[in-house]
């Protein structure tokens, strides 16, 4: 792959991913096994509306699960990445990293 | 994407309302004053063979039962104010396997060589070199896992281990005593350490509701 050819693969990152807020999201997944709706509120910084539509953007592409459960007397909303979640942020990782070497060749 | 200091923070996170901390420390203290009164109990004394035997199923105890009540205390605590995450699996990969491995041979030089220095005659020279040892190991562990998550006051239990172990060196109470009281020092560190985080934590940090959110 020449580096004309590495840049234009920029133009197929999976925009799913691509957005900022559903990087933050995908990142702290990935190193997790899972963590819970104020977990991510408080990582991501973001509102609980922006953070509940990302989520749900996410859980709709199968990227990540959402559970409603209890721990002890305590309601949470446990998110948790798929193995379809993990592969596609791998990818989107390789593609950027590719990009991002080549832009400073 | 530096997956490695999103994985810190986290840990950060765990230790952050100082529930490990303060279990930790009662392990310490536990193992110390039991190790102390066995010594101080004599060699063949009826007590030395029960609090033996007691030692370590207080430290199976606390293991098992400490795990547990943690587990229980944040669900109460930490969960309603900050969050729940759970940290992955530990994957035995060739890596993680060869530091196992060079653990318990370190453990076991650290073991063989205790066990050898509490039964030479020049107790009290050994004793001064015993204890200042660990409280250079105990700095040493305690300033990584400080810079490596980013807690401060893990800094503050760094200095604490050397000073103790220079000044339980200095005293000179032999080995076996010597390393009871660094246990037993180190171990009440860690309570006050993480009760002080714990009332700080509970001070900054008010449940947060989310009924009614649209999650």
């Amino acid at each position: 792959m020449n580096d004309t050819d590495t840049l234009q693969s920029m133009l197929d990152v999976d925009r799913l991913i691509h957005e900022p807020a559903r990087l933050i999201i995908l990142s702290i997944l990935y190193v997790l096994e899972s963590a819970d709706f104020l977990y991510l509120l408080r990582e991501t910084g973001l509102g609980k509306g922006n953070l509940s539509s990302h989520l749900t953007r996410l859980e709709q592409a199968e990227y990540i699960t959402i559970e409603k459960t209890y721990r002890g007397k305590t309601p949470m909303t446990i998110c948790q990445l798929t193995g379809a979640g993990q592969a596609a942020f791998e990818t989107y990782r390789e593609q950027l990293k590719n990009v991002v070497n080549t832009m400073y060749k | 994407m530096d997956t490695e200091n999103t994985l810190n923070r986290a840990y950060a996170h765990w230790l952050k309302d100082g529930i490990f901390e303060i279990g930790l420390g009662i392990l310490f203290t536990g193992v110390g004053a039991l190790r102390a009164i066995i010594h101080f109990a004599g060699a063949k004394s009826a007590a030395y063979y029960w609090l033996s035997g007691g030692l370590l199923v207080f430290m199976i105890g606390v293991a098992w039962g400490g795990k547990r009540f943690g587990e229980a205390l944040k669900e109460r605590i930490t969960y309603p104010r900050t969050g729940y995450m759970a940290f992955k699996p530990r994957t035995y990969n060739y890596k993680n396997i060869l530091a196992f491995i060079a653990l318990l041979i370190f453990g076991g030089i650290l073991g063989g060589m205790l066990g050898i220095f509490s039964t030479q005659p020049n107790q009290q020279k050994i004793g001064v070199f015993v204890p200042i040892v660990m409280g250079i190991v105990g700095a040493l562990a305690f300033a990584y896992v400080a810079q490596r998550v980013e807690v401060k006051r893990l800094y503050y239990l760094a200095a604490f281990s050397i000073g103790i172990g220079l000044v339980i060196g200095a005293l000179g109470v032999g080995v076996v005593l010597g390393v009871s009281f660094f246990y037993l020092s180190i171990g009440l560190a860690l309570v006050v350490s993480g009760c002080v985080a714990l009332v700080q934590y509970l001070r900054s940090h008010e449940p947060v509701d989310l009924n009614g959110e649209s999650q």
